[in-house]
């Protein structure tokens, strides 16, 4: 997956992404929000496995990856580079 | 002899220049002619309507545009799509969405629906309740100052619509166009007017409900309908912009079969001051 950067707004405990390049946009829920914004800390992957069941934390990753809003790195995630409006 | 008019019509800051055969140039320019457009600077259109009045053409500053074809008896109607299209284009500050708009309590509004989600049969309603017009068919919105600015062209009311609102508000009829009735209404508001609330339309079953909506999903639902996110050098703006009058506004969602019958509904959510709860009313 090409890295892709995003424009990004917080509405609530919302998040909303732009993919200006396709004009697509990605909403995340107080859930993947959360696991969004621990693929983005250090010790993220510790932290994903206290966020809540193995298997529904797996299933927001391999969405979050498809909107290209993480991707894989060493063993762990990254976010892709994001721009808050 | 039916000899071409030409018709300047002026819009505030936007001129629209129609010319063509007396039986529709006339009604476009009447159509056109209750619009005003302010906080932007349009470039001119030129329409031009041919003899036979089955194309048109447009032309923005002189460089054609779009030309269409024009079917018989709804020539009007597809005219005034063309320049209602032609207006969206060209905006560059402020922002547009295909809903319908009301004022209620001092507050705007938003009603986001498609063809036929039932927009205008619901304004007409809310209207004959003592709402004040803002819009039919194109909310516009200044993102910067978080208002809905009047865009206050005529109602297009099919018979289908009068029958779901039941009756018309007080008004005029400005022209007919086959079916449909372009109407006027009275109290039609004068300046912008704080954006409070955005109502998503959808069909629903048997219970009518209005529920509360996320902003985020409200700004979703906004870029997955008619609106400046279909421009492309206007998508960040359109991102930003709703996304900034979305964050003092609140949302819903009203499933019912005719939106219309549920003006009460959202008069009532109008008049509350804090958020709503789920309000619910029998089948209709």
């Amino acid at each position: 997956m090409p890295d892709r950067s995003f424009a990004a707004i917080a509405l609530d405990d919302e998040v909303v992404l732009l993919d200006p390049e396709h004009g697509r946009l990605v909403l995340l829920d107080a859930w993947a929000r959360r696991i969004w914004q621990a693929c983005g800390t250090d010790g993220g992957s510790d932290r994903l496995r206290t966020l809540g069941p193995r298997r529904r934390v797996s299933e927001t990753l391999d969405a979050l990856r498809e909107a290209g809003a993480i991707r894989r790195c060493g063993s762990g995630w990254s976010c892709a580079p994001v721009r808050w409006l | 002899m039916n000899a071409a008019q030409t018709i300047d019509v002026l819009l505030g800051t936007w001129i629209v220049r129609v010319s063509g055969p007396p039986s529709i140039a006339p009604h476009l320019a009447a159509v056109l002619g209750s619009l005003r457009i302010e906080g932007e600077d349009p470039a001119p259109l030129e329409v031009t309507i041919a003899a036979d009045e089955r194309t048109a053409l447009g032309a923005v500053a002189g460089r054609p545009l779009w030309s269409v074809s024009l079917p018989a008896g709804r020539g009007l109607s597809v005219l005034l799509g063309q320049v209602v299209a032609t207006l969206t284009s060209l905006l560059e500050r402020l922002l547009f969405v295909h809903a319908g708009a009301v004022v209620m309590e001092g507050r705007a509004w938003v009603l986001l629906g498609g063809s036929g989600a039932g927009k205008t049969s619901a304004v007409c309603s809310l209207l004959r309740r003592g709402a004040v017009y803002l819009s039919d068919e194109l909310a516009l919105l200044d993102p910067d100052e978080g208002t809905v600015v009047p865009a206050t062209l005529p109602m297009a009311i099919k018979p289908w619509t009068a029958w779901a609102a039941g009756s018309l508000p007080r008004g005029r009829e400005v022209a007919c166009d086959g079916s449909a009735r372009f109407w006027l209404p009275m109290e039609r508001a004068a300046g912008p007017v704080r954006a409070h609330a955005f109502v998503r339309l959808g069909r629903a079953g048997r219970a009518a409900r209005l529920v509360p909506l996320s902003r985020a999903g409200m700004l979703l639902a906004i870029a997955g309908h008619p609106s400046s996110f279909c421009y492309r050098h206007r998508v960040e703006d359109a991102f930003v912009g709703f996304g900034r009058v979305l964050r003092t506004a609140q949302c819903f969602a009203l499933e019912a079969r005719n939106p219309a019958a549920c003006a009460d509904m959202l008069v009532s959510a109008g008049r509350a001051t804090d958020g709503p709860a789920t309000l619910r009313r029998r089948a209709l």
